[in-house]
């Protein structure tokens, strides 16, 4: 039996010895694009191009810091019933952040505070489609602001 | 014979009469007298207490922020600190101050009263790597999250009569000013009543001593009258009324009223139509500096221009301006308000006014002319030209100067390339911020200054294929996908009217079956003119309107290929929805408006709306990036990056090459832009060849970041082949990788030639996992 299985182990590694060896030999093929006027014909199949809409997890890197000061200062405009500078702050916070649902929250509960129920849904749609997926406390939020119910 | 007691008592009757007369006329005199005093007085205190003057509106660029990460090149923020007047110095002393150590700046900025609170001056740190700012801290070492500086003023709107000023109150006023025109205008104005006859005499024999006009006989109250109430005839009784009016204003004002009003009123100088008065915009016309940050070699060049300012035109007579100024300066020493040591090299000092070309304060006229019609859309013309509004706007000092730079110069570039003549070419430019859709730059003339027709909101040009997106967008949701094939064999569409449209690709050739992505990118006529009649006409109609467009247009099949018209600004609004994730917002110049005490009158807030399922944009905008990769947008090799960032866009061209279009984002900002002939002639320029020019350069020298999205979750990417569509892999010969609806993606497998043996590509990625 062990001896079988020596055998057997044995070819496999030389079946993936002849594979690599078998590499060696082999130079890339270029490929035909059908488009006359394209770039070197081995980019422009996009396998890692940079110049196209990534497949990679979306990072929201953006002005964390910048963007995470200015909303404690909204929402200190927004809890002392100050809607209006709270909206305006966060259309500045929204300029520097713009994938932030956060601003977007922030816009549906001042929108919604000042009585434009209409406007504090469409801020709300657009924060879900911008929140992390997930059953998190702010898409629960956007949720019930869009369904016109407070938070 | 008449007796002499008859003679006499005819004498004493006719006495009488005389003098009832003579009394008569006096307390007629008298009481008509009262009364001129009394209108005369009700005059000057009527236009002294109400509105004195028609502000016009001030219009303001959107602040520069600051913060972290923030993309920005040091050139562009020397620029912005230049616009804004702040000079360069060896140590911060006090506000409008910068300096540089290395690749770090040190500012010390102004502060503002902005609508959502005060932003103090203070003194900063920040430097700038990688085109990104990478430090930003308070002198003390505190890292500072966020900060702004002044928004610059750009220009006004201006009332029908040709006076501008900036109003002042004498808290903005620097003493030394005061104390100088004083000093120069009139000594006694402390303690005179109006009317100084002392200063006449004196002022008369001092200009006979210096052999010339160096003191006016009229004392600053006098003057004023004359400016404010009369005009500038000369007479003995314009004289004397202008003399009793100023008695009125000196009993009813106090010397700082007066003082206050004669600074904002006294003409300075003329741009263009415009007439300078006060020494508010005279600082800023002149020196190009808020008035409070004047030193007394500036204040005595602006106190000498009160005795004549055509005559003492810095720029037109800079010998005369000298020596005025000089005279000024000594008149300063001699009434202590200036050291000898101080004079003494004040007096050596040139000028120091800002340059012809900086000196337009109109310098931005086609976005002018889009914010006046935006407020017009609220406000009444002369509200707009008399009230003293304070206009605050979205625009980006730095990118316009980029645009119109951009866009001048590469038609230059394109005339002499194409043996053009000189000046034939045209185009105009609308810049949008990505996501807030706020208008950050527009041009409407390659003579950016001139102030006519607007090209990029009043052309109306047909777009050719810029439209094709609308079409492809429609497919997509219609069941479509990136990879299903469409044909782009000959079509031919017979219209309403009987008459047969065959559209034909550019290059006149057709390429068979090929995926919808590739239809897209290599903008072929054929199958998207087939796309467009299979999805419907209607659905074309109503996915442009849902994008944006207000506009109505005729629903014939050649609306396929962009026999539609817009300007520029409306295909920006258009692509703007594309590239916001399928949202539509309404671009915008303006952000609010306020009294001139701050009170805020109207926001023109941000609004969005969904118009377009996440997972179709998705779609959409990888075809669109495509276009760039490997497609008519290929030649947008942007300049000045370590690594090409992701960008998206389409370029379009009109029969006879009439018209070449090109419209285009990255992760921050979009910029559409027509290029083609006031006369509609033909061009040799392609959308390519032409407009996707002049936005290269300008993206080249912008700094931005990658598009990036956020991928829906009903989305997934899967390999496909790129000639039948069909399910492929990654390490097969003519495989692309698409994104897909989940349920959409090919499940025919496409038959497979490797690219690389299988084993090695294997175990290199297993290594890069």
């Amino acid at each position: 039996m062990k001896v079988a299985l020596d055998f057997r182990a044995s070819r496999v590694l030389m079946l993936a010895f002849a594979c690599v060896s078998g590499a060696c030999s082999v130079t890339p093929v270029q490929v035909e694009d059908a488009t006359p006027s394209s770039v070197e014909a081995e980019t422009s199949i996009n396998r890692s191009a940079p110049r196209v809409l990534s497949p990679a997890k979306f990072e929201n890197d953006k002005a964390k810091a910048a963007s995470d000061a200015l909303l404690q200062q909204a929402y200190e405009q927004y809890d002392q019933d100050r809607w209006q500078r709270a909206v305006h702050m966060a259309e500045r916070g929204l300029r520097i952040d713009r994938y932030n649902a956060r601003w977007h929250l922030l816009l549906a509960k001042c929108y919604s505070r000042l009585g434009d129920g209409k406007r504090a849904q469409e801020f709300a749609s657009q924060g879900l489609a911008y929140a992390p997926s997930g059953k998190t406390s702010l898409r629960k939020d956007l949720q019930a602001l869009m369904m016109g119910t407070k938070p | 014979m008449v007796s002499k007691t008859k003679i006499r008592k005819k004498h004493n009757a006719s006495m009488p009469a005389i003098k009832r007369w003579l009394i008569g006329a006096l307390v007629l005199s008298i009481f008509l007298s009262l009364a001129g005093v009394v209108a005369l007085d009700y005059v000057v205190r009527e236009k002294f207490e109400g509105k004195k003057w028609s502000i016009p509106a001030r219009v303001y660029a959107r602040p520069l922020e600051l913060y972290v990460s923030k993309p920005l090149r040091s050139q562009s923020f020397e620029y912005e600190l230049s616009r804004l007047s702040y000079v360069q110095v060896e140590r911060l002393t006090a506000p409008g101050q910068w300096l540089k150590n290395s690749r770090e700046y040190k500012v010390f900025s102004r502060g503002f009263d902005f609508i959502d609170g005060q932003e103090k001056a203070k003194k900063f740190s920040l430097k700038i790597e990688s085109s990104r700012v990478s430090k930003l801290e308070s002198f003390s070492g505190e890292d500072l999250a966020l900060l702004r500086l002044e928004p610059l003023e750009i220009g006004g709107i201006y009332p029908n009569h040709p006076e501008n000023r900036t109003l002042v109150s004498l808290l903005d006023v620097p003493p030394l000013l005061g104390e100088t025109l004083i000093a120069v205008e009139d000594r006694g104005f402390v303690s005179h009543y109006g009317v100084s006859p002392k200063s006449i005499l004196r002022a008369a024999l001092a200009n006979i001593r210096a052999g010339g006009v160096v003191q006016g006989g009229s004392t600053i109250t006098q003057q004023l009258i004359k400016n404010f109430y009369l005009d500038s005839r000369q007479n003995l009784g314009r004289k004397i009324l202008e003399s009793l009016m100023a008695v009125s204003l000196e009993l009813h004002y106090s010397k700082a009223q007066i003082l206050e009003t004669y600074i904002n009123e006294v003409y300075l100088g003329q741009s263009g139509a415009q007439g300078i008065h006060g020494f508010g915009l005279a600082s800023q016309h002149y020196f190009g500096r808020p008035l409070i940050e004047l030193n007394s070699v500036q204040i005595a060049l602006l106190v000498g221009l009160v005795k004549g300012a055509s005559y003492y035109n810095p720029w037109k007579n800079p010998a005369r301006a000298l020596e005025r100024r000089n005279l000024v300066l000594q008149i300063m020493k001699d009434g202590q308000l200036l050291t000898a040591e101080d004079y003494n090299a004040a007096v050596r000092l040139p000028l120091g006014v800002v340059t012809r070309s900086r000196k337009k304060l109109q310098p931005y006229p086609a976005f002018l002319e889009l914010v006046r019609r935006q407020l017009l859309q609220d406000y009444e013309e002369s509200d707009l030209k008399t009230e003293g509004l304070a206009i605050f706007t979205t625009l980006d000092p730095q990118a316009q100067h980029q645009a119109e730079k951009s866009l001048s110069q590469t038609l230059n570039t394109l005339e002499l390339e194409h043996s053009l003549t000189k000046g034939g070419l045209q185009s105009g430019l609308a810049m949008l911020a990505l996501g807030s859709a706020e208008v950050l730059a527009l041009v409407g003339d390659r003579k950016v200054q001139y102030s006519g027709f607007n090209r990029a909101i009043d052309i109306r040009r047909p777009i050719g294929s810029l439209v094709k997106p609308a079409v492809y967008l429609a497919a997509l949701g219609e069941g479509y996908s990136l990879s299903s094939l469409i044909s782009d064999a000959p079509v031919a569409v017979r219209g309403p009217d009987q008459s047969v449209w065959k559209p034909r690709n550019f290059s006149r050739q057709s390429h068979g079956d090929v995926p919808l992505y590739k239809a897209l990118a290599s903008s072929f006529n054929q199958a998207t003119a087939r796309l467009g009649m299979s999805v419907g006409l209607n659905l074309v109609e109503s996915t442009l309107q849902a994008s944006g467009l207000e506009r109505s247009f005729a629903v014939v099949p050649s609306l396929l290929l962009g026999s539609l018209e817009l300007s520029p600004l409306e295909v920006a609004s258009m692509y703007h929805t594309f590239a916001a994730d399928g949202f539509y917002t309404k671009p915008r110049a303006i952000r609010s408006v306020q009294t001139p005490q701050g009170e805020t009158l109207k926001r023109y807030a941000l609004r969005s709306e969904r118009r377009f399922p996440s997972s179709t944009i998705y779609q959409l905008n990888y075809a669109l990036s495509l276009v760039m990769q490997d497609g008519t947008g290929q030649r947008a090799k942007l300049r000045n990056e370590a690594e090409q960032r992701v960008t998206a866009g389409k370029t379009g061209t009109t029969n006879n090459q009439r018209d070449s279009w090109f419209s285009g984002y990255d992760g921050d900002q979009l910029v559409s832009i027509w290029v083609g002939r006031d006369d509609n002639g033909i061009t040799p320029l392609t959308g390519s060849t032409g407009a996707l020019r002049i936005w290269a350069d300008l993206m080249s020298n912008t700094p931005g970041r990658s598009l990036t999205m956020a991928k829906p979750a009903n989305l997934e990417y899967y390999w496909v082949d790129s000639v039948t569509g069909n399910a492929s892999g990654e390490n097969c010969r003519g495989a692309r990788l698409l994104p897909f609806e989940l349920g959409q993606q090919p499940q025919k497998k496409s038959r497979c030639e490797w690219r690389k043996n299988p084993v090695i590509h294997w175990w290199r990625k297993v290594w890069q996992n």
